[in-house]
C-alpha cells in the first residue's frame, strides 16, 4: 500500500453491543477510533443538557454536594432516589473515592455501577453490600475485587444483575458466593482466566437467569453442562474462550428459550451446531469464527425467527450455500473473510429482508453483485477487499434504502461510482482505494445525507475537496492520500457538523491547518499525525472543547506542550498521542 | 414550567383550597431554603433567557435544598 | 439570610430518617382516605392540596409506599363498587346518562388524586413495579363498572338499541353516545373492541342483511344503488358523530358485504332496471354509481365487466351478421361508429376510464368485427364514401376526428390486408375519377395508416398519388409540344400515367376506340414514349370518362359525361341511329359482361336513357336492338351517365379478390418463416407456428393449416429439412 497505512487490518474482535460503562482503556491499544463509540455518545448526552436546556434545582444541589463530598458524614437519612442520584453522580465525575464511599452505607441503593472505575477494591464491598436487600444491580468490572470481597454479597439476595468482567481477583471460590444470589438474571464475566468448570456448578442454582456473558474465560470447557437446568435462559455469550467444543454444546440442548447464542471463536463444527436443532426460539447466532460448514445451517434451516447470523471468518465454501434460501426472515448476515464466490450470492437472493450483509474478502465479483438487486430493504453492505468493480455497482444502483457502504480496496473506479450518485439514503460511505480521485468524488454531490466519508487511501487532491462542501451534515471525515494540503482544508472547515477528522499522513499540512479548523467546535477526534503540524500551532486548538482524542505523531509535537493544553484549556481530552 | 407540583397545586380541578385562594403555604419548607428556591426559579428564567450564569448555593443549605427540590419536582 | 449552621450537617435537621412509627403512619393514612372520600362525594373544596401532598410524600418517604397504594386501591374500588349500585338502579332511558355523569365524576375525582399522590407515582410506582396512578383508576373502573355483570349486557344492548333507533329514522342523543364511546376508547382497545366494536359489527351485519333483502325485493336497480349509497355515507358518518372513527373502515365493509357483495349478480342481471338496460338506455348516472359502489367489493367491476362485455358482443354480433344491415356499407360502419362513440362516453363519463373497461371493450370489438368477412371491405367503403363526398359541408376538424375514429376500426380488424387491397382499389377509382374530395384529407388517411402499419403498407399508395401529379406535368409538355393546327377541332385528352404495380392490377381489356380518338391517343404516345425511352404504355379502356356533347330530337343539347366504354358505344350512333346488340359487340370489342352493363346504364335507366332498347325489358339479352333516343330530356345540360362508384363488389368479384389476398399471403408466411429459421436454426412445429402468427399479426391472422403447407413447400425447395429422429422438428438448411 506504499505510503500510506491502512487502518484496517488492526481491528480488534468487533463488538456488536457496546457496554454501557466507561471508557476501556486497557483493551484496545490501537488507535482506531472504535473504542470511542461510548464515550462519543455520552459526551454528546452531557453536553447537550448544559447547552439550552436549564438545569434543574435538583440537579445543581446534586452537583454541589459532590463539590462538598468531604463535609458529609453520611446519606443514610436521605431517601433513596436522591441518594442514587449523588452516587451515579460521583461516579460520572469521578469524585468517588474511598473517603466518599462511607458516606452511602446502608443507604438502600438499587444501583452501584462502578465497572471500569479506578480503585475499586474488597474495601469497597463493604458499603456496597450493606445496601442489602435494595441492591437490584451491581457492575464492579476490572476491579480488583477478590472472591472474599464478592462474598459480602450474601446480605444482598435481590440482586437481579452482576457484572463481573475482567475481575482478575476472582476464582472459582468467589463464584460459589454466586450460587445463592437466587433472583439473579443477569450474570456477567467476561475474560476470566481463573475460572474454570468447577466453578461453574455453582451457576446450576440460578434458575432464574436469563442471560449469561463468559466471553473470553479461557478454561470453562466442560463447565456449560452446569447450566443444563436454566431453563429460563434467553442469552448466552461464550465468545472467544477458544475452549469450547461440540461436546460443551450438547448439555444446552434443552433449553429452548435461547434467543442469542454467540459461540464465535471457538471449536465448534457441524456437529455442535446439530445441538441447536431444538432452538425454536433463536434470533441471533454468531458462529464466527468456527470451524463449520455450510451443512450446519441443515440444523437450523427451519428457523424462520433467525434475523442475524454471523459467519465471518468459518472458511466456508460454495458447497452447501443453497441452504441459506431457507432463512427467509434473516436481517443481518455476515460472511466476511470466507471461500465463497458469486455461485454462494445466488442463494441469498431470495432472502429480500435483509438488512445487513457483509462480505468483507470474499471471492465475490460483479456477477454476484446482480443477485443483490433485489435486497430492497438493504441497508448496510461491506464489499472491502472483494473483486466488486463499476459494473457490479449498477446493480446495486436500485437499493434506494442503503445507508452504508464499504468499498474499500475493491476495484471501483470513479466511473462506477456513479452509480452510487442516485442512493440518496446514503449516510456512510468508504471510498478507501487507491484509484478513486477527485472525478470520484465530483459525482458524489448528490448524497447530501453523507455524515460518514472515508477516503484514507484515495487519491483526493485540493481540488477535489471542494465537493466536500456539499456535505453539509458530515460528521466523519477521513482523507490520508497525502496530496491535501492547508488550501484544502479551507473547504473543510465550513463543516460544522464534524466530530471525527482523520487527515493524517497529508504532509504538506502546517500549523494553518489548525487556525483553518478551529472553528469546529463539535470536534470530538482529531488526526493530524504525519505533519507539519508545531507546537506552535497547538493554541488554535483550544476552542474545541469537546475534542476527547487528540493525535499528533510524528510532527514536530512535544508530548509536554500537548499536556499543557490539555490542562488549560481541553478538560474533556481524555486520549493523547504522542503520550 | 418549573415546578410540576406547584402549578398542580394551583391548577388542580376539584376546588382545593390553594386554587380558590390563589395561594400556597409550605409549612414544613423553612424560610431560608423557600427563598432559595424562588432565588432560583428567578435564576431559571434568566438562564432560558440566554443570561447563563452560576448559581451559588451555600454549602449548609444544600441538603435540605435538595430534600425541598425533591419535594417540589424542580 | 439565613442562620449559620455548623459545618458538620448533624442529622437532627431533619426529621425524615426517623422511623416513622405505624401508627403514624396509620394516622397519615387515615387523613388520605378521608380525602380521597371527600374529592369522591365532591366535598374537596376547603382541602389543602399542599398538606394531602405532603403526607403522601411522607409516607413514600418513610417507606410506607405499599401501604399507601394498596389503601389506595382499596378506597377507590370500594368507592366504584358503590358508584355500580347507582348506575345499575337507574331507570330505562337514564341509565347511560347516569353512567356518563358517573364516569366524568370519577375522571375528575382520579386527576385530584393523582396530583396529590403524585410523589408516589413518580418513585414508589415505577421502582415497585404497580401500575401508574391513572392506569389504576381506570383499569378498576373497567373491572367494576364496565364489566360488572350487571353492567356489561346492559350498557352493550344500550348502545346497540341506539344505534338501531338512529337507522330507522329517530334522533338520539349524539353526544351521550360519543361520550360513552371516548369512555370505552380510554379504557383500552380491547375494551372497545369487545364491548363495542364487535358487536356492533355483528348487529350492524343483521340489519343490512334485512334491510337488502326488503330492498331488493321491491326497488329496480337503480333506486337499490341509490340506497345503498345513502347507507354507506351514513354510516361514515355515523361512526365519526360516535368518534369511532377507528371502526369507519370496518362497518363500511359490512354494508358493503351485505348490501352490494351479496347481491351482486342479481342487481346486474334485473330485469328491466340492470346493467343491461342502464347500458342501452345511456343512464350515467346510475351506471357511475353502480361502478364506484361495486369498485368496493371484490369481484364486482369484473361482474359489471363480464354481463357489459357479453352484452356488446351480442349486440356487436346481431348488428355484424344481420343480412338486412349488411346491404349498405356505410350505413354498416356507421352503426360500428356509433356504438363504439356511445361506449366511449359511457367508459369514460361513467367508468372513469378504467382500462381493464376500455380493454374489454376492444376486445369485443375485435370479436365481432371479424365476425363478418367484408368488414375489411364496408370500412375501405365507408371512408371512400367520406372521402369522396360529403366533406364540403364537414370542416378539416371533423374530418380528422372521423378518420381517427375510422382508424379505431381498422386496429380491430384481423385481416389488414384484405382492407389494403380494397383500399386500393377505391382510392384508385377516386383519384382517376377526380372525385376526391380533398387531397388534404387522403394524405391524413395515408399518415395515419403507416403509423399503424408502416412504411411498406402505404409506399405503393403513395405512389399513385405521386404518377397523378407526374401526369398533370406530362398533359402539359404535351399540349406544348402539339402545334396550334393539329390540335384543332382535335378531341382534347386528358391522360393519366399509372405506373404498373402501383395501382391495382387490372386486366386489360379490348376496346375499339372511335378513330377520333385512337388519333389523338396515338399522338400522345409518341411524345410519352419520345421522352421516357425504355417504357411501354398500354390504354386501360375500363376506365377514363368522356364529354360528349349531344344534340337531340328537337335540338336540345346536352353535354354526356360518359364512361370509356359509354362513348365508344355512343359514338357508334354517329353513324347510325340503329344498332343490334351483336353489332355493337362486335365494334367496340368491350367484353360482354361490360357490355351489358354500359348498355343497361345508357339505355334503362330512368332520365338517363339517351339510347332506346327494344324490346323494353331491364335486362340486356343479345338480340336487343339499340335506337338513339331522339326524345330523350332533362332538366340538366350536363348529364352525368354512370361513372360507376364503388360498389361492394358481387359474389364472383369478391370471390376473386379473396383469391388473390391468399396467394398474397403466401410469399408473406414464407418469407416469415424463413427469418424465424434462420435466427433459431433448429425449432419445433408448434413453435413456428406461434412465431409465424406473432409476426404476423398486425397484418393479418395466418392459418396454421396454410403455414403446415408453405412449410413443406419450403421442404421440398430445400430451405428446410425435417430432423431424422424428430418428425416435428425442422432444421435451417444454409
Amino acid at each position: 500500500m506504499g505510503g500510506v497505512c491502512s487502518r484496517k487490518r488492526d481491528q480488534p474482535v468487533s463488538e456488536e453491543n457496546p457496554r454501557r460503562s466507561g471508557v476501556s482503556g486497557r483493551y484496545s491499544k490501537s488507535g482506531s477510533s472504535k473504542w470511542l463509540g461510548n464515550s462519543l455518545s455520552r459526551a454528546a448526552i452531557d453536553l447537550q443538557q448544559g447547552r439550552g436546556n436549564c438545569p434543574l434545582l435538583m440537579e445543581l444541589c446534586v452537583r454541589k454536594i459532590r463539590e462538598d463530598i468531604s463535609k458529609y458524614k453520611s446519606f443514610a437519612m436521605l431517601p433513596r432516589d436522591l441518594s442514587q442520584q449523588i452516587f451515579s453522580e460521583l461516579v460520572r465525575s469521578h469524585c468517588l473515592t474511598d473517603a466518599s464511599l462511607h458516606v452511602f452505607h446502608d443507604c438502600a441503593l438499587q444501583d452501584v455501577h462502578v465497572g471500569e472505575y479506578p480503585g475499586v477494591k474488597d474495601g469497597w464491598m463493604g458499603v456496597i453490600s450493606s445496601q442489602g436487600q435494595s441492591l437490584l444491580s451491581l457492575d464492579i468490572s476490572g476491579s480488583d475485587v477478590t472472591d472474599s470481597g464478592l462474598a459480602l454479597l450474601k446480605d444482598c439476595p435481590n440482586l437481579q444483575n452482576l457484572c463481573l468482567n475482567y475481575c482478575e481477583q476472582i476464582s472459582n471460590r468467589g463464584l460459589e458466593h454466586t450460587s445463592g444470589l437466587l433472583n439473579l438474571t443477569c450474570l456477567s464475566f467476561k475474560k476470566s482466566n481463573a475460572i474454570s468448570a468447577e466453578g461453574m456448578k455453582a451457576f446450576a442454582s440460578l434458575v432464574n437467569l436469563v442471560k449469561l456473558d463468559l466471553e473470553r474465560c479461557t478454561g470453562i470447557h466442560g463447565g456449560l453442562t452446569h447450566l443444563k437446568g436454566l431453563s429460563k435462559l434467553e442469552s448466552l455469550n461464550v465468545r472467544c474462550c477458544n475452549c469450547i467444543t461440540d461436546a460443551d454444546m450438547k448439555p444446552l440442548s434443552g433449553l429452548t428459550n435461547l434467543k442469542e447464542l454467540h459461540v464465535s471463536c471457538n471449536k465448534i463444527t457441524d456437529s455442535g451446531v446439530a445441538c441447536f436443532r431444538g432452538f425454536h426460539k433463536l434470533a441471533l447466532l454468531n458462529l464466527e469464527g468456527c470451524p463449520v460448514t455450510a451443512a450446519c445451517l441443515e440444523s437450523i434451516s427451519g428457523r424462520l425467527g433467525l434475523l442475524y447470523l454471523n459467519l465471518n471468518r468459518c472458511g466456508l465454501s460454495d458447497d452447501g450455500c443453497e441452504k441459506f434460501a431457507g432463512l427467509v426472515n434473516l436481517k443481518i448476515l455476515n460472511l466476511g473473510f470466507n471461500n465463497i464466490t458469486d455461485a454462494c450470492l445466488v442463494h441469498l437472493k431470495g432472502l429480500t429482508k435483509l438488512e445487513s450483509l457483509n462480505l468483507d474478502s470474499c471471492r465475490v465479483g460483479d456477477e454476484g453483485m446482480s443477485n443483490l438487486a433485489g435486497l430492497l430493504h438493504l441497508r448496510t453492505l461491506v464489499l472491502s477487499d472483494t473483486g466488486v468493480g463499476s459494473s457490479g455497482l449498477q446493480h446495486l444502483s436500485g437499493l434506494a434504502r442503503l445507508e452504508s457502504i464499504n468499498l474499500s480496496f475493491t476495484l471501483v473506479s470513479d466511473n462506477g461510482v456513479r452509480r452510487l450518485s442516485g442512493l440518496t439514503s446514503l449516510k456512510s460511505l468508504n471510498l478507501d482505494a487507491r484509484q478513486i480521485t477527485d472525478s470520484g468524488l465530483a459525482v458524489l454531490t448528490t448524497l447530501t445525507g453523507l455524515t460518514h466519508l472515508d477516503l484514507f487511501g484515495a487519491r483526493i487532491t485540493d481540488f477535489g475537496t471542494n465537493y466536500l462542501r456539499n456535505f453539509k451534515n458530515l460528521q466523519s471525515l477521513e482523507i490520508c492520500g497525502g496530496s491535501i494540503s492547508d488550501t484544502g482544508v479551507k473547504n473543510i472547515k465550513e463543516l460544522t457538523s464534524l466530530t471525527l477528522l482523520n487527515i493524517s499522513q497529508n504532509c504538506l499540512l502546517t500549523d494553518k491547518t489548525l487556525e483553518l479548523i478551529s472553528g469546529l467546535t463539535g470536534l470530538v477526534s482529531l488526526n493530524i499525525s504525519n505533519s507539519r503540524v508545531t507546537n506552535a500551532g497547538l493554541h488554535h486548538l483550544k476552542p474545541l472543547k469537546n475534542l476527547r482524542s487528540l493525535s499528533l505523531e510524528s510532527c514536530k509535537v512535544t508530548a509536554t506542550e500537548i499536556k499543557k493544553l490539555q490542562l488549560s484549556a481541553l478538560p474533556n481530552l481524555v486520549s493523547v498521542r504522542p503520550e | 414550567m418549573v415546578s410540576q407540583t406547584i402549578r398542580n397545586m394551583l391548577t388542580s380541578p376539584g376546588g382545593f383550597a390553594e386554587t380558590q385562594h390563589g395561594e400556597v403555604r409550605f409549612p414544613e419548607i423553612s424560610t431560608p431554603i423557600l427563598e432559595k428556591i424562588c432565588q432560583y426559579f428567578y435564576w431559571s428564567l434568566q438562564f432560558a433567557s440566554g443570561k447563563e450564569t452560576e448559581f451559588h448555593i451555600e454549602p449548609e443549605l444544600t441538603l435540605e435544598l435538595m430534600m425541598a427540590a425533591n419535594y417540589l419536582h424542580t | 439570610m439565613s442562620t449559620q449552621k455548623k459545618r458538620n450537617f448533624k442529622i437532627e435537621a431533619f426529621k425524615h430518617r426517623v422511623e416513622l412509627d405505624p401508627k403514624y403512619a396509620e394516622k397519615t393514612w387515615k387523613i388520605l382516605e378521608h380525602a380521597i372520600q371527600e374529592i369522591y362525594n365532591h366535598n374537596a373544596s376547603g382541602l389543602s392540596f399542599e398538606e394531602l401532598y405532603r403526607n403522601a410524600y411522607n409516607m413514600v418517604l418513610h417507606k410506607y409506599g405499599e401501604k399507601l397504594y394498596s389503601g389506595l386501591v382499596t378506597t377507590m374500588t370500594s368507592h366504584l363498587k358503590n358508584i355500580s349500585r347507582e348506575v345499575e338502579l337507574a331507570q330505562g332511558g337514564f341509565f347511560l346518562e347516569e353512567l356518563n355523569r358517573k364516569w366524568e365524576d370519577h375522571r375528575k375525582a382520579l386527576q385530584m388524586i393523582r396530583d396529590i399522590l403524585m410523589y408516589m407515582d413518580r418513585t414508589f410506582v415505577p421502582s415497585a413495579q404497580k401500575t401508574p396512578v391513572n392506569d389504576l383508576g381506570l383499569n378498576l373502573w373497567r373491572d367494576n363498572i364496565v364489566r360488572s355483570p350487571k353492567i356489561q349486557a346492559r350498557l352493550k344492548n344500550t348502545l346497540l338499541e341506539l344505534v338501531e333507533r338512529e337507522r330507522t329514522g329517530e334522533v338520539i342523543n349524539r353526544g351521550l353516545m360519543r361520550n360513552v364511546i371516548q369512555m370505552l376508547k380510554e379504557l383500552g382497545p380491547n375494551v372497545y373492541q369487545e364491548d363495542f366494536e364487535k358487536p356492533f359489527l355483528d348487529v350492524s351485519a343483521d340489519f343490512y342483511r334485512v334491510e337488502s333483502q326488503k330492498f331488493i325485493e321491491c326497488c329496480d336497480c337503480g333506486e337499490y344503488m341509490k340506497k345503498a349509497e345513502r347507507r354507506l355515507n351514513e354510516e361514515t358518518e355515523r361512526v365519526s358523530h360516535y368518534s369511532a372513527e377507528a371502526s369507519g373502515g370496518k362497518i363500511e365493509n359490512v354494508v358493503e358485504r351485505e348490501m352490494i357483495a351479496n347481491h351482486m349478480q342479481r342487481l346486474v342481471q334485473m330485469e328491466n332496471s340492470g346493467l343491461v338496460n342502464m347500458l342501452v338506455d345511456d343512464k350515467y348516472y346510475d351506471l357511475s354509481r353502480m361502478y364506484s359502489l361495486f369498485n368496493r367489493v371484490p369481484g364486482g367491476l369484473s361482474a359489471i365487466k363480464d354481463v357489459m362485455t357479453s352484452h356488446l358482443r351480442e349486440t356487436g354480433k346481431q348488428l355484424v351478421t344481420d343480412p338486412e344491415k349488411s346491404k349498405d356499407p356505410v350505413e354498416f360502419v356507421q352503426r360500428l361508429l356509433d356504438q363504439k362513440d356511445k361506449y366511449d362516453k359511457i367508459i369514460s363519463l361513467a367508468f372513469s376510464n378504467d382500462k381493464t373497461f376500455q380493454n374489454a371493450l376492444n376486445g369485443s370489438f375485435e370479436y365481432f368485427i371479424n365476425l363478418n368477412p367484408r368488414s375489411p371491405e364496408f370500412i375501405s367503403l365507408f371512408v371512400d364514401d367520406k372521402l369522396r363526398k360529403g366533406l364540403k359541408e364537414v370542416s378539416e376538424e371533423d374530418v380528422e376526428v372521423v378518420l381517427d375514429k375510422v382508424m379505431m376500426l381498422f386496429r380491430y380488424l384481423q385481416e389488414k390486408d384484405v382492407f389494403e387491397k380494397y383500399y386500393k382499389q377505391h382510392l384508385a377509382k377516386r383519384l382517376l375519377s377526380g372525385k376526391s374530395a380533398s387531397d388534404e384529407a387522403e394524405r391524413s388517411l395515408i399518415v395515419k395508416l403507416k403509423t399503424e402499419c408502416g412504411y411498406q403498407f402505404t409506399s405503393k399508395l403513395e405512389g399513385m398519388f405521386t404518377d397523378m401529379r407526374t401526369s398533370q406535368d406530362t398533359m402539359q409538355g404535351f399540349y406544348a409540344s402539339q402545334s396550334s393546327e393539329m390540335s384543332e377541332g382535335q378531341p382534347s385528352l386528358v391522360v393519366q400515367v399509372l405506373t404498373t404495380g402501383s395501382w391495382p392490377t387490372q386486366a386489360s381489356t379490348t376496346c375499339n376506340l372511335p378513330p377520333e380518338i385512337h388519333g389523338v391517343c396515338e399522338r400522345f404516345k409518341a411524345y410519352y414514349l419520345g421522352t421516357h425511352s425504355g417504357r411501354r404504355l398500354s390504354w386501360q379502356t375500363s376506365m377514363g370518362s368522356a364529354d360528349l356533347k349531344a344534340v337531340f330530337g328537337k335540338g336540345q343539347k346536352h353535354e354526356l359525361n360518359v364512361s370509356t366504354y359509354q362513348m365508344c358505344i355512343l359514338m357508334l350512333f354517329n353513324l347510325s341511329d340503329q344498332m343490334s346488340y351483336k353489332e355493337i359487340e362486335q365494334a367496340t370489342a368491350i367484353p360482354a359482361p361490360d357490355l351489358k352493363r354500359c348498355l343497361q346504364s345508357l339505355a334503362c335507366v330512368k332520365g338517363k336513357n339517351v339510347l332506346r332498347k327494344e324490346p323494353m325489358s331491364k335486362d340486356i339479352m343479345e338480340d336487343d336492338d339499340f335506337f338513339f333516343n331522339d326524345r330523350f330530356t332533362s332538366k340538366f345540360f350536363k348529364v352525368k351517365i354512370g361513372t360507376v362508384a364503388a360498389q361492394k363488389e358481387s359474389e364472383p368479384e369478391k370471390q376473386e379478390t379473396r383469391q388473390r389476398v391468399e396467394e398474397d399471403r403466401k410469399p408473406q408466411i414464407e418469407a416469415a418463416i424463413v427469418r424465424i429459421m434462420k435466427s433459431r436454426r433448429v425449432l419445433d412445429h408448434n413453435n413456428i407456428v406461434t412465431e409465424v402468427t406473432k409476426q404476423l399479426q398486425s397484418r393479418f391472422l395466418p392459418n396454421p393449416v396454410v403455414i403446415k403447407k408453405r412449410i413443406e413447400s419450403l421442404i421440398e425447395r430445400e430451405f428446410l429439412e425435417r430432423d431424422k429422429v424428430d418428425r416435428k422438428m425442422y432444421r435451417y438448411l444454409a
